[in-house]
């Protein structure tokens, strides 16, 4: 079989003839960057052949000499060696830390989701000669009055471990939808268990350690994107190869958690086996994947998911390597398109616990809006599609170090990146200043077309561009650009986000201005500029102290959740209590959003501050 | 007037048990207030609840029933002065005029020969009206039954008194026609619709039509409708207006019944004109004094189109679609079947003036990307439909590439590999179609 | 309990837009037509004012009329291939305005040069007294090339031209203003798209008092209604106070007649539809009066019949105002 090398990495790989370069890497878990799951469209693959004789038709069409399409290549019956040049190789597999503030000393707090409680038995004798397990319970009732499970591996070394820790012991119990279930009972140890909280997104995956005096939240991108960047390419690639293609998304998912928990607890110096549980938020696409769910019918008529209501699992059963007695909660989902994601939003920001409705926007690649106060919850999805957070655009990045986060003009554009280290993209929110400034500017008019001549707006294959950085400042060698496809994409992805909440006002007979906050989530950088976000239209022309920027609700939600076990019910009860709205069959909905797909938007008496500005 | 979903929400007992098949309460209350649901699928709604709900729910405008059986014909409850604040709900009827003293028989087969089809639809005229022409009630009643006989559509009888219209209504009353005394009711209309519960018409300016309808619903009458008599067109066109404004939006009940309007041109084309005119703008039953398929198609069609629901996206048929006269070696495009993206494409071919096939894949009338997400426009679907199509039959070798929308770039490689033939990746938007014919075309089939 | 009185008064007004110059004013026109005006949903006399009668143009071009429908080419015969004579025609029909139609201009249709086209403006303008709409060829390369020439030629005329398109609004835009002409502002059946338009049109200097909008045309029973519900959408918005939306619309319905079967088929094929001398002509009026229905104060025809018809309809529609003869 010939044997495919990946270069400079050097990770060598056998493969059978017919294979696509990508698969092989796939197979070497080298990771290549491919934004269409390997239909040959992207262009994001482009590889070298160093050495051998390949096959297929990954050359040509536009390609640079020598280059070719990963995608489109395909093993011969020679040995290859096979360069991946840095733009390929951008797909970051490298978990990102950031520092937040450490948790306290006695953290988690009494009543988490996984607790451990020191209890002092009765020891048994004739007259009170209850088993083992009941006496253990009997005592828990008192602690804690609910149902108790003591699973068989807790059972069969019970006996013993009571009797060596001479009746007074440590007990570890989970939070269980029908009551508690008992992971460990052992001498007291005087360790509190861990845990870990996690935000599947479809672009990039969070994770927070949940230990004493921790304070560190892990991420990386999801490496599904490499099936293509929505959930609905994953769904396809499930869809197109029923045995292999549901088992590699969850494998993915899997892997991109474990080293994103082996981050946390190296930089912490904490034990596997002392984390006791996972709590999981995503939309519901990703959660299906990571349980392994087949997902396909969420994207068709009338989209209905395997399940959104979930029990928590073993994690051994999910694949996750943590302590094997612990648990791995999910949250959950209220709809197909509206996943965990959003009621841990809810829970996060207290919408459903506010006197006046206010609104939860999720910038996220699906893009939900949840409206709502003590009195109803509603929601919808508006399938934004990747843009705010770099996906699918020419110089699209997540918000990370180098990242364009911000753009101004002071005559000419100007722009930071994150770190001010030189710019190797730009993320979610250099994408509203751009926009606005070249608005501003008329750099761009208001449907977003270049004017042909405006500074800084170039030609090439017959389309116009917008040059913000120039090949010989950027750290990847290339120009950072804004190409009229991109505009079309963040101006439908701002479009899909403002109609759909629009309809979901009208529905409410209310409009934006009813609302007391509206509050923006997603992790698309940390530096928000509300005036650009409403000169674009993303966001509404409200008075600015309306609008909060709230960052990543979801994995706030799986935080808020995993500390304090009332937060888990109380999600249940947000998912049962959200009234999801369809708006892909909703008569207003494509009227809304034509007229929201205009700088601002087409009823400018909707957005007077950004008139006034531009009179 | 409207009663919103939060409104009705507030009447329900918040449980969010779903005993009624929906999940939520609220969801539920949106489903009631778009008329989807009724409030007693709720099995938990309190009686205060029901009664609170009863009164503003009722409509506006009366549902008027003429005719009888299969034929019957539905007017009025309508619910917007504008069709797409929701839709035209009840189309109105077509009515050619009989006079008792004409030629029955050949009156008969006139109007059986305005039994058209048109997409797939039965357009034809729909109702009879007949008048007495001869001033004998039992020549009309005659005539009535005969066309009752020929043509089995709802009627309506038209005499200048209430005594003409007796015999007829008395011996056709199972057939439920309306009853129009010219400048009527008098109280012996009144005293006839009453006793034989047959729908009639008040007739009159808006403040006669008012103060009639009242004596008639006193009297125990429930359906009317309502008739501005003989009026310019412009006269019409104000009654039609400000009956239906009274009704929906004050919800002023008198007022609240459906509109007959006749068409009293004299001129064949102007009297095609006006119908046309009172089917735009909310007549009900239209009278025509004329029977040529000529001057009575454009009512028919107007008709058809006025009362399409425009919150139903509209779909083309899924076929090949040829263009400007296409060859062996025309391109073949690929879209979907929702009428406004079809159209779009059709524009920009027909301006491009390229002899071009256009197959439109059944995705039931939705746009390219909702259809492609929700799986109606992929690979297989695209295949199905080209094969049905036969379209590579009529294609030389080598021009036998579909040309698939640029939103679905993604899905060429497997549609190609499903087809075993290269395929092309078209332009993003309808937009840029000249330009691709142009500059990517030839070169892409190698000319 | 009275009738209860449901006269609207609505905050806004469609724009009043004049096309034509006479001597005085700059041109030569014997005589402007006035569009515009009103302050009611069309003809509704009791409450609103409707100071315009709607305006008809007809058609004529240098193109061949091959592709014209036979009922509407029987009336043409004689003078196309002649624009004056057939200018002077559309005056004797009875035609508000003449709309000069350049798809000459399409490289598949002779493709005509820009000077051409100027020299077809000034022989228009040079044969009849009415004012003139000049329509373009629907392709934008094409467009950009000849219809500066023309309105170059058309300088103090003050005609109306068209079209521009969100794709290609700069070019026209930018001629219209330099030689003082009305434009008309083409997007396809959608107030959203017609009002980002107009934005655009007033970004780059046009006023917009001086557009006109055309949602684009369907033919009775080919499309009619989606835009018919269009303009009434504008309507309503434009009364309602919407500067964007208080622009007069045209819709050109002649060309459209010919895809509608029931319109133009021939009696030997579908004797079940009647005498096709009386369906095409009736089609194109009953296409007119609907639009109008909805709110279009310009109607481009072909067929004078047509014209003649629909004009009698409306007169015994339109509320004349009372200081008028």
């Amino acid at each position: 079989m010939p044997v495919v090398t990946f270069l400079p990495a050097g990770v060598s790989v056998e493969a059978d003839p017919g294979t696509s370069l990508l698969d092989a890497a796939r197979q070497a878990n080298v990771p290549i960057r491919n934004d269409c799951g390997g239909q040959g469209i992207c262009t994001r693959c482009q590889v070298e052949v160093k050495r051998g004789e390949v096959a297929g038709r990954g050359s040509g069409g536009g390609l640079a000499e020598g280059r070719f399409l990963a995608c489109r290549t395909l093993v011969a019956e020679s040995d290859l060696e096979v360069y991946l040049p840095e733009e390929t190789r951008e797909v970051e597999t490298e978990v990102t830390l950031r520092r937040t503030d450490p948790f306290p000393a006695d953290y988690p707090p009494p009543g988490a989701m996984v607790e451990t409680v020191e209890l002092d038995l009765p020891a048994p004798n004739l007259d009170d000669n209850v088993s083992d397990s009941e006496r253990l319970v009997r005592r828990l009732r008192k602690w804690r009055d609910a149902e108790y499970h003591i699973p068989l591996g807790v059972l069969k070394d019970l006996p013993v471990r009571l009797r060596d820790a001479q009746w007074r012991a440590d007990v570890t119990v989970s939070v269980e939808p029908w009551g508690s279930r008992i992971l460990r009972v052992g001498r007291p140890a005087r360790k509190k268990p861990y845990m870990v909280a996690v935000d599947i997104g479809t672009t990039a995956i969070k994770a927070q350690l949940l230990a004493p005096e921790a304070g560190w939240v892990a991420s990386c991108y999801n490496s599904q994107v490499m099936f293509g960047p929505d959930v609905i390419s994953r769904i396809i690639h499930c869809q197109r190869d029923e045995e292999h293609g549901c088992p590699a998304l969850k494998q993915l998912v899997v892997q991109d958690i474990e080293r994103l928990i082996a981050a946390l607890l190296d930089a912490q110096g904490v034990e596997r086996e002392d984390v006791w549980a996972l709590v999981v938020s995503g939309n519901t696409t990703m959660i299906h994947l990571f349980l392994g769910l087949y997902p396909v019918w969420i994207r068709r008529e009338p989209y209905v998911g395997c399940a959104y209501l979930l029990a928590p699992v073993r994690p051994e059963d999910v694949g996750v390597n943590i302590n094997p007695a612990g648990r791995v909660f999910c949250l959950p989902a209220v709809s197909s398109y509206v996943g965990a994601d959003i009621t841990a939003g809810v829970l996060a920001t207290g919408l459903g616990d506010r006197k006046r409705p206010s609104a939860l926007i999720d910038l996220g690649t699906n893009g939900e809006i949840a409206i709502g106060c003590e009195e109803f919850l509603v929601c919808c999805s508006a399938s934004a599609g990747p843009a705010f957070e770099g996906g699918g655009s020419a110089s699209g990045t997540r918000a990370r170090p180098g990242a364009v986060e911000s753009v101004w003009s002071e005559g000419t554009l100007r722009w930071r990146t994150v770190g001010d280290e030189p710019p190797v993209g730009i993320c979610g929110t250099g994408y509203i200043d751009l926009l606005a400034t070249l608005v501003r500017e008329r750099i761009m008019d208001k449907t977003g077309r270049f004017v042909a001549g405006a500074p800084g707006v170039v030609q090439r294959d017959d389309e116009f561009l917008y040059v913000l950085a120039p090949a010989e400042q950027a750290a990847g060698g290339r120009d950072i650009i804004l190409t009229q496809a991109d505009v079309e994409n963040l101006v439908r992805a701002k479009g899909a986000i403002y109609a759909a909440g629009s309809v979901l006002l009208e529905s409410l007979g209310m409009d934006w201005g009813d609302l007391e906050t509206i509050m923006l989530a997603g992790g698309f950088g940390d530096r928000l500029n509300k005036d650009n976000a409403v000169t674009i239209g993303l966001l509404p022309d409200v008075p600015r102290e309306r609008i909060a920027f709230v960052g990543n609700t979801s994995l706030q939600g799986a935080v808020m959740v995993a500390q304090d076990a009332a937060n888990y019910w109380k999600a249940r009860d947000i998912a049962g209590k959200m009234t999801y709205f369809e708006l892909s069959t909703h008569p207003d909905f494509m009227d809304r959003f034509v007229s929201a797909c205009f700088l601002p938007h087409t009823d400018t008496e909707k957005f007077p501050s950004v008139s006034a500005a531009q009179e | 007037m409207a009663v919103t979903g939060l409104d009705i929400y507030k009447l329900l007992p918040q449980t969010n048990c779903a005993d009624c098949g929906v999940p939520t309460c609220l969801a539920f209350a949106m489903k009631v207030a778009a008329k989807q649901a009724a409030l007693d699928d709720c099995p938990h709604v309190s009686e205060e609840s029901k009664e609170a709900l009863g009164t503003a729910s009722q409509p506006p405008q009366k549902l008027v029933t003429i005719g009888s059986g299969d034929s019957a014909l539905k007017i009025g409850n309508e619910t917007v002065m504008f069709r797409h604040e929701e839709k035209f709900h009840h189309p109105c009827g077509i009515a050619v005029l009989v006079n008792d003293t004409d030629d029955l028989d050949a009156k008969a087969a006139a109007i059986k020969n305005l039994f058209l089809e048109r997409m797939g639809q039965n357009i034809g005229v729909d109702v009879v009206a007949v008048r007495c022409g001869s001033g004998d009630g039992q020549k009309l009643k005659d005539a009535a039954m005969k066309m009752q006989a020929a043509l089995n559509l709802p009627m309506v009888l038209i005499a200048e008194s209430a005594d003409k219209l007796q015999a007829a209504a008395e011996g056709l009353a199972e057939a439920r026609p309306l009853l129009w005394e010219r400048n009527g009711p008098s109280d012996a209309l009144v005293e006839l619709g009453a006793r034989t519960g047959l729908p009639i018409v008040v007739e009159g300016d808006l403040d006669k039509c008012d103060g009639d309808v009242q004596k008639a619903r006193q009297a125990g009458i429930e359906e009317m409708v309502l008739c501005p008599g003989e009026v310019t067109p412009r006269g019409a066109l104000q009654f039609l207006t400000m009956s239906r404004r009274a009704a929906l939006k004050r919800t002023y009940r008198p007022l609240g019944y459906p509109v007959l309007a006749y068409a009293w041109s004299q001129d064949p084309v102007q009297l095609s004109l006006e119908a046309c005119h009172y089917v735009l703008k909310y007549g009900s039953i239209v009278v025509l004094d004329e029977d040529r398929p000529e001057y009575v198609l454009p009512v028919l069609v107007a008709r058809q189109s006025v009362y399409v629901d425009p919150q139903v996206p509209v779909q083309v048929e899924a076929k090949v679609h040829e263009i400007n006269e296409p060859h062996d070696k025309s391109p073949l495009l690929v879209t979907t079947n929702f009428s406004l993206t079809y159209y779009c494409v059709l524009g920009e071919v027909e301006a491009s003036r390229v002899p071009t096939r256009i197959l439109t894949v059944d995705t039931e009338g939705t746009s390219v990307l909702t259809a492609w997400a929700a799986d109606k426009f992929g690979p297989e679907q695209i295949k199905e439909a080209i094969e049905k199509s036969g379209v590579f039959d009529q294609l030389a070798e080598g021009y036998q590439k579909p040309v698939i929308p640029g939103l679905v770039a993604v899905i060429s490689g497997e549609l190609s590999e499903e087809l075993g033939r290269k395929v092309i990746v078209g332009p993003r938007e309808a937009g840029g179609i000249r330009r691709f014919f142009n500059s990517e075309w030839p070169t892409l089939v190698g000319s | 309990m009275p009738v209860p009185d449901v006269s609207e008064r609505l905050s806004g007004a469609i724009n009043e837009v004049t096309i034509g110059a006479t001597e005085e004013q700059g041109g030569s026109r014997t005589r402007t037509v006035t569009i515009g005006g009103e302050t009611s949903f069309p003809m509704l006399s009791f409450e609103g004012r409707y100071p315009h009668p709607p305006a008809f143009a007809l058609q004529i071009t240098a193109a061949d009329v091959d592709d014209w429908h036979a009922e509407a080419k029987k009336h043409v015969a004689d003078v196309a291939g002649d624009l004056e004579k057939w200018a002077g025609k559309c005056e004797e029909w009875g035609a508000d305005l003449i709309c000069l139609d350049l798809a000459a201009a399409h490289p598949d249709s002779g493709g005509r040069s820009p000077e051409q086209c100027a020299d077809d403006v000034k022989r228009v303008l040079g044969a009849s007294g009415l004012p003139l709409v000049v329509w373009g060829t629907d392709t934008d390369e094409v467009d950009n090339n000849i219809l500066p020439k023309c309105t170059q030629a058309a300088a103090g005329e003050n005609c109306l031209f068209g079209t521009a398109k969100e794709l290609n609004y700069r070019t026209l835009a930018a001629s219209c203003l330099a030689d003082s002409h009305k434009i008309i502002a083409e997007a396809p059946s959608d107030i959203n798209l017609s009002k980002q338009l107009h934005i655009l049109l007033k970004d780059v200097g046009v006023n917009l008092q001086d557009i006109i909008m055309h949602p684009t045309t369907g033919a009775l029973g080919f499309g009619m209604v989606y835009i018919y519900t269009t303009i009434e959408r504008g309507r309503i918005a434009g009364l309602s106070g919407d500067t964007l939306m208080q622009q007069p619309v045209v819709v050109n319905i002649g060309k459209e007649i010919g895809r509608v079967k029931e319109a133009v088929s021939p009696e030997e094929e579908s004797p079940q539809w009647g005498k096709v001398q009386v369906r095409a002509p009736l089609w194109e009026a009953a296409t007119a009066v609907g639009y109008v229905e909805a709110g279009a104060e310009l109607l481009v025809l072909r067929n004078p019949e047509a014209l003649q018809q629909a004009k009698t309809a409306l007169e015994a529609l339109w509320p004349k105002p009372p200081e008028s003869a």
